[in-house]
């Protein structure tokens, strides 16, 4: 049904644009604005992550509200690209590879919490903040590499260590971690330490704007039996969206008053 | 003067009556002999010395880290003292807050390098019995850190080893692969009784 709708819609939209004899052409709406984003829905395969009470696998909770992203961006005009697409084990390696390759705006790693105390409640936004300070501007340069080209000559590039490249970010993706705390918080109070800043590891390889998102707290028997559910998980991901479609990674300076 | 004399004897016997009756309280209360009459002299355990350690569990209301003293031997070195420390902070929890580091976990070794630096090696039950969930591995980690930092002033940082090799994550969230430093972020108030 689905298939034979979408089948359609573009057959509807070219009649409209040729438009009928003398009546005037008919103006579509204009395109949304085209973002690449990067979902990396946490653990999966043998790495189960945390499990709530009633059985409740982190791996399973992430993948479904990725999977809610994806089919609900695409409405949104973002185009969204999954690190896993099932119960699958991949690297953190290999997560940050894919992302770092995929031409995104931003990368948001989801997971669900677990605490020692079944009272710990609500979603959690992190961003990287490194062990030791690397000044954005003198981590690449630092690292600089004479490259010889054939022919002769050679080529100066920007070499950026692997576990460094969020460090670049860090400022920018505590920004967006902010924006996305807002939203959340819209669906329900954060958690303990709410928007953070922490040394990250699915987060330290990723050379764009990234966070790390809890959805809720699996091991609060209450918010594990909310987060499994179908309209909490909807929510989650539309204020995943509209942090994400809010967000400006280079926002321009505010104008001066006049004198 | 005999009056004195008297006063002195009565005074002498009622010292001893006291010391004999005190003697046989403690003997009664201990059940070991207070004084050794014959035979080769018994060797006796020095007492031994203790400090306050401060130590972390969970807050029972889950918003983080709380600090609890305990007594812990004092030790002649920094290392022995980081290990008695340690396996207050592996042990059971007080009454009222909760485990951090899951149970098992035992600790292989700890050092100091000249620069500061504490290596902590634990067995694999940290990564193998751990509940997960970003916040809970933060917990851990912090706690371990804690722990040392706050205690031994020669130590700076901190690094995580499991089995006695390096590691990324506990538990897939937390990167422990370098030396961390105390974090004082996660550490709250305890709770009002």
């Amino acid at each position: 049904m689905l298939t034979t709708m979408a089948s359609a819609v573009p057959r509807l939209i070219l009649v409209l644009a040729l438009g009928l004899p003398g009546q005037a052409p008919v103006e579509l709406p204009p395109a949304p604005p085209s973002m690449t984003v990067v979902i990396d829905p946490g653990h999966g395969g043998d790495d189960r992550g945390a499990v709530g009470p009633s059985g409740l696998e982190e791996k399973l909770i992430a993948l479904s509200v990725a999977q809610r992203v994806r089919a609900l961006a695409g409405e949104r005009g973002v185009r969204v690209v999954l690190t896993r697409e099932d119960d699958r084990q991949v690297s953190l390696m290999q997560r940050a590879a894919l992302a770092n390759g995929a031409g995104a705006a931003v990368f948001i790693t989801l997971h669900a919490n677990a605490g020692p105390s079944p009272v710990s409640a609500g979603a959690e936004v992190g961003s990287f903040a490194g062990v030791t300070a690397v000044p954005p501007s003198t981590a690449s340069e630092d690292r600089a590499l004479l490259v010889p080209l054939t022919g002769g000559g050679t080529r100066r590039i920007a070499a950026v260590p692997w576990e460094q490249a969020q460090a670049r970010h860090a400022e920018v993706a505590a920004a967006f971690a902010k924006r996305v705390g807002e939203h959340l918080q819209r669906i329900g109070p954060l958690g303990p330490r709410a928007v953070y800043r922490s040394p990250l590891r699915p987060l330290m390889a990723v050379n764009l704007p990234a966070v790390l998102v809890d959805v809720g707290y699996v091991s609060n028997p209450e918010e594990e039996k909310l987060v499994a559910g179908e309209a909490r998980q909807t929510a989650l991901a539309q204020a995943l969206i509209e942090a994400m479609l809010a967000f400006d990674p280079a926002p321009k300076p505010a104008p001066r008053a006049p004198r | 003067m005999t009056l004195w004399r008297i006063a002195a004897a009565a005074a002498g016997v009622v010292a001893l009556a006291a010391f004999g009756w005190a003697a046989l309280l403690i003997f009664q209360a201990t059940g070991a002999p207070v004084v050794t009459v014959t035979g080769e002299p018994v060797p006796v355990a020095a007492p031994t010395a203790h400090i306050n350690a401060t130590i972390f569990f969970a807050a029972s209301n889950g918003r983080g880290l709380v600090a609890t003293r305990v007594e812990v031997p004092l030790e002649a070195h920094v290392a022995a003292q980081g290990e008695a420390i340690l396996q207050a902070a592996l042990g059971d929890p007080p009454p009222g807050v909760m485990r951090v580091v899951p149970a098992g976990t035992r600790l292989r070794a700890f050092f100091v390098d000249s620069r500061g630096d504490a290596f902590l090696d634990l067995t694999s039950d940290v990564q193998s019995a751990h509940p997960g969930g970003s916040f809970g591995e933060a917990l851990t980690v912090a706690a371990l850190v804690n722990a040392v930092t706050t205690n031994l002033r020669a130590v700076r940082r901190v690094q995580l080893l499991v089995e006695g090799e390096e590691v990324e994550t506990l538990a897939g969230h937390f990167d422990v692969s370098q030396p961390l430093g105390p974090d004082p972020s996660l550490v709250v108030k305890p709770e009002p009784r």
